[in-house]
């Protein structure tokens, strides 16, 4: 009986503290602001991986983020975060940060700075090989979003400007590809408040640097320019047009030739390959009493590759909100491939779905930086 | 006890500061007209026409007058958020609405105020940005006599919009400052002018009557002090100091939340507004209540209040205090042996407060501004929400004296006890044998 009860209060106790060993004590009376965020997409495809008609969960995500107020200045906390991904789930997000009036610092599991514009599409990888900066070290498609990295950004004016610089890590799949540090950036951005998005003509732009180390180990390093922001076509917030364009230099790796491109391990060779994307679109926002109801856009797209070989793209979206955060969407995307390079993933694509978008804050006692009390009135000191 | 640093008498005189610390200039320039009886008229900026385009008032059904079967000239009256190019007049400007008498007729004492963002600072280390008269928690406070002639030039100085309700004043309806009942809110950059006689004598106080949680409980509030000549209760309890106390609360992550969504807002339909292009609906204005109630049944309407738009607006004061401040942040109230004092409670907060005073018994002897038929005799005071109570106090027991709500935690801090809504009755003529010290964390 002893024993048993023994074991009960050992247990008890394990499970109520669960702090690791070398943790300090924690004042549970102060409370972190608990941001729940996350978006469950589910589509209906006409070609679901090249399987035929299908069901598409991919792009969801749910993460929370935990943060508090430091003694002196400043916020600190970490985020964690869960994607779908193929059938399994990856930590997507996980990571530490600090940020203040003037710099902000993230440590850790995250998205990479590999891309500058948000186009109308329904998921963030619609248009990948265009839009985002590659890995050339994995043919993941997890792995072209997300690594580990530590970035710090300037925060040149509290209004817009910002200066940033990351080091990470890409995730390799190659024997013989660099450790360590294997990746860097350097990035100007021009990022108003959303609270403006349709205020001001430049909705926000940039450019990005971005060097990695090639898998091979034989090249030291190749490097993508990035360049691109979003434009309102007109300032009014009740019907709005915008455009966006971004375009990627990527410098490559010498003597990737078109076999490579189109070999099994094209989606990482295309990545190294030296090469040159736009990608342009429209989009109309309707906020009948301003309240965002529906979005159409165009997005258009062109990649073509010194090694020889070129893929276009355009995809036509809608999104009609039916609630707070909950869109009824529709997507065609048609890709062609020409010069013999051949096609990755469905050519032709239909999509229809529901989004469940998720944004909710609990005990919040700090504030966001990029509110017009700070940007207009330095709530943050 | 509220700043009179240097506030208009009603001999005339001013009256002298009651603290030690340095005049808060904007007051006094806020104050510095109340001298000067202007009787010259004012220039009118852009054409404001009173008159009412497309209203159809006799239709008006449920929850509204039916004007025209009262025989009103609607003609005369009504919004001009309803003209056609309504959006493009309501920048800037001066309204000066019809109701009270003219500046050629009446003598005025004339104030100008105006409402802007301002970092005020609650206690040390607390600041939080709030809308607030003059720049100032609580606002200027207004002393004038029974019957004075008053003239307000209300300039909104921020990207939101306001009006000022004279609580507990008798004035034409005009002057009310009920936005959508007695006016249009007054838009950014518009001046409004108020004018009305200054009645019945009493405490009374003044707010902004937009968006009342936040605007009016978090900051936009002041006194307005209305001295009777003659005065019965200066008669049976000779006072010659009086300290107006603000009650306040505050919840500083909605007032910063709800701040940032009304700016992000207003910078929408301001930007609307500007280019001519804001259509009343999307600005939430409707022409009656059968206009509403049928753009709501239609679907063409989805009202912010329902549970697809809102899940309610949740106050959680984590500050409470007086004229502006917590306690130890707050100011003492000076007495000397032998000597009555008024104190003048007026409820900002929204909340019920139990103002509980130590070591002594007091006289209630007003509420509302109105005096009881009887004062009576307590140490403890229930201040209901917007309502203004009067009470005299006698110096007979020298020393320090704690005076708070008696809802206890209102007497802290972010919920860190002693705070809030607490000060100290404080003899100016003995000598302690404890003298007071600070603590915070108890």
């Amino acid at each position: 009986m002893k024993i048993k009860n023994l074991t009960i209060a050992v247990l008890t106790a394990a499970i109520c503290w669960g702090g690791p060993a070398a943790a300090l004590e924690v004042d549970r009376e102060v409370l972190p602001r608990i941001t729940l965020g996350g978006r469950l997409i589910t589509t209906l495809d006409s070609d679901y991986e090249g399987t035929g008609a299908g069901i598409n969960l991919g792009d969801s995500t749910i993460a929370a983020r935990f943060d508090k107020r430091m003694f002196e200045n400043g916020v600190a906390g970490a985020v964690i975060g869960l994607k779908e991904d193929g059938g399994s789930t990856k930590f997507n997000q996980m990571h530490v940060f600090y940020w203040n009036r003037d710099f902000e610092v993230k440590a850790g599991r995250s998205r990479l700075p590999n891309t500058l514009v948000e186009f109308p599409l329904i998921r963030d990888d619609d248009m990948m090989s265009m839009t985002h900066v590659g890995n050339g070290s994995s043919d993941d498609e997890f792995d072209q979003m997300y690594g580990k990295l530590v970035s710090v950004d300037w925060v040149m004016d509290q209004k817009s400007q910002k200066l940033g610089f990351w080091a990470g890590t890409r995730r390799n799949e190659f024997v013989g590809a660099p450790d360590g540090f294997d990746s860097y950036g350097v990035s100007y951005r021009y990022e108003p408040s959303e609270s403006y998005m349709y205020l001001n003509r430049v909705r926000h732009a940039g450019i990005l640097l971005d060097a990695q180390k090639d898998n091979t180990g034989s090249f030291p390093v190749f490097q993508s320019i990035i360049v691109g922001g979003e434009f309102n076509l007109n300032l009014n917030p009740r019907r709005n047009w915008s455009v966006g364009i971004q375009s990627i230099v990527n410098g490559g790796v010498s003597g990737i030739t078109l076999t490579e491109l189109n070999n099994l391990n094209a989606v990482s060779n295309r990545a190294r390959g030296k090469s040159t994307a736009l990608v342009a679109s429209l989009r109309f926002t309707d906020r009948p009493h301003l309240l965002t109801r529906m979005q159409a856009g165009l997005t258009v797209g062109y990649k073509t590759y010194d090694a020889g070989g070129n893929e276009t793209s355009i995809a036509p979206s809608v999104f009609y909100r039916i609630g707070q955060g909950v869109d009824l969407l529709a997507q065609y995307r048609n890709t062609r491939y020409s010069g013999g390079l051949t096609a990755i993933g469905s050519e032709n694509l239909f999509q229809v779905g529901l989004a469940f978008d998720l944004d909710a804050k609990y005990n919040d006692t700090i504030g966001e930086r990029d509110s017009i009390l700070n940007l207009e009135h330095s709530y943050i000191q | 006890m509220s700043e009179k640093k240097s506030s208009l008498q009603p001999d005339g005189s001013e009256k002298k500061s009651q603290d030690n610390e340095n005049p808060v200039s904007s007051r006094r320039n806020f104050l510095k007209k109340a001298a000067i009886a202007t009787g010259g008229a004012v220039a009118t900026g852009k054409a404001m026409a009173q008159k009412t385009q497309g209203m159809d008032h006799s239709a008006m059904g449920h929850g509204a007058m039916d004007h025209a079967a009262m025989g009103h000239n609607m003609d005369q009256y009504g919004s001009m958020m309803f003209m056609k190019d309504h959006s493009g007049h309501m920048m800037g400007g001066k309204i000066e609405p019809p109701g009270s008498p003219s500046d050629s007729e009446v003598d005025y004492k004339e104030f100008d105020i105006d409402i802007r963002i301002a970092e005020h600072e609650i206690l040390p280390g607390i600041k939080a940005h709030m809308f607030a008269f003059n720049g100032q928690v609580p606002g200027p406070e207004f002393h004038v006599n029974e019957g004075d002639w008053i003239k307000v030039n209300f300039t909104n100085n921020t990207e939101e919009m306001h009006t000022i309700h004279w609580h507990g004043i008798v004035l034409p309806y005009t002057m009310d400052g009920v936005p959508m009942v007695t006016q249009d809110p007054v838009h950014p950059g518009q001046t409004f002018v108020y004018r009305f006689q200054a009645k019945p004598a009493g405490t009374r106080w003044y707010h902004c009557h937009w968006g009342t949680p936040l605007h009016a409980n978090h900051a936009m509030h002041g006194a307005f002090i209305i001295h009777k000549k003659n005065d019965p209760l200066k008669k049976r309890f000779p006072y010659k100091r009086d300290y107006t106390l603000m009650l306040e609360s505050w919840d500083l992550n909605m007032l910063r939340e709800e701040m940032n969504e009304i700016l992000r807002g207003m910078k929408e339909v301001n930007a609307l507004m500007a280019k001519g292009k804001l259509d009343y609906m999307t600005h939430g204005f409707f022409k009656n209540y059968e206009e509403f109630k049928k753009a709501v049944e239609d679907k063409k309407y989805i009202a912010p209040y329902l549970q697809s738009r809102s899940n309610g607006l949740h106050v959680s004061p984590n500050f409470f205090g007086i004229n502006g401040k917590s306690y130890p942040a707050t100011k003492r109230i000076g007495i000397k042996q032998g000597e009555w004092i008024r104190i003048r409670l007026i409820n900002a907060s929204g909340k019920s407060h139990h103002m509980h005073l130590h070591g002594h018994d007091f006289w209630w002897v007003s509420q509302d501004g109105n005096d009881l038929a009887e004062p009576r005799h307590l140490n403890t005071v229930h201040v209901e929400p917007g309502g203004t109570y009067d009470i005299m106090v006698y110096g007979d027991n020298p020393g320090y004296w704690t005076f708070h709500d008696h809802a206890t935690t209102r007497v802290t801090n972010n919920g860190i006890y002693p705070g809030g809504m607490l000060t100290v009755l404080e003899y100016e003529d003995f000598t302690p044998t404890y003298t007071p010290s600070v603590s915070v964390d108890q």
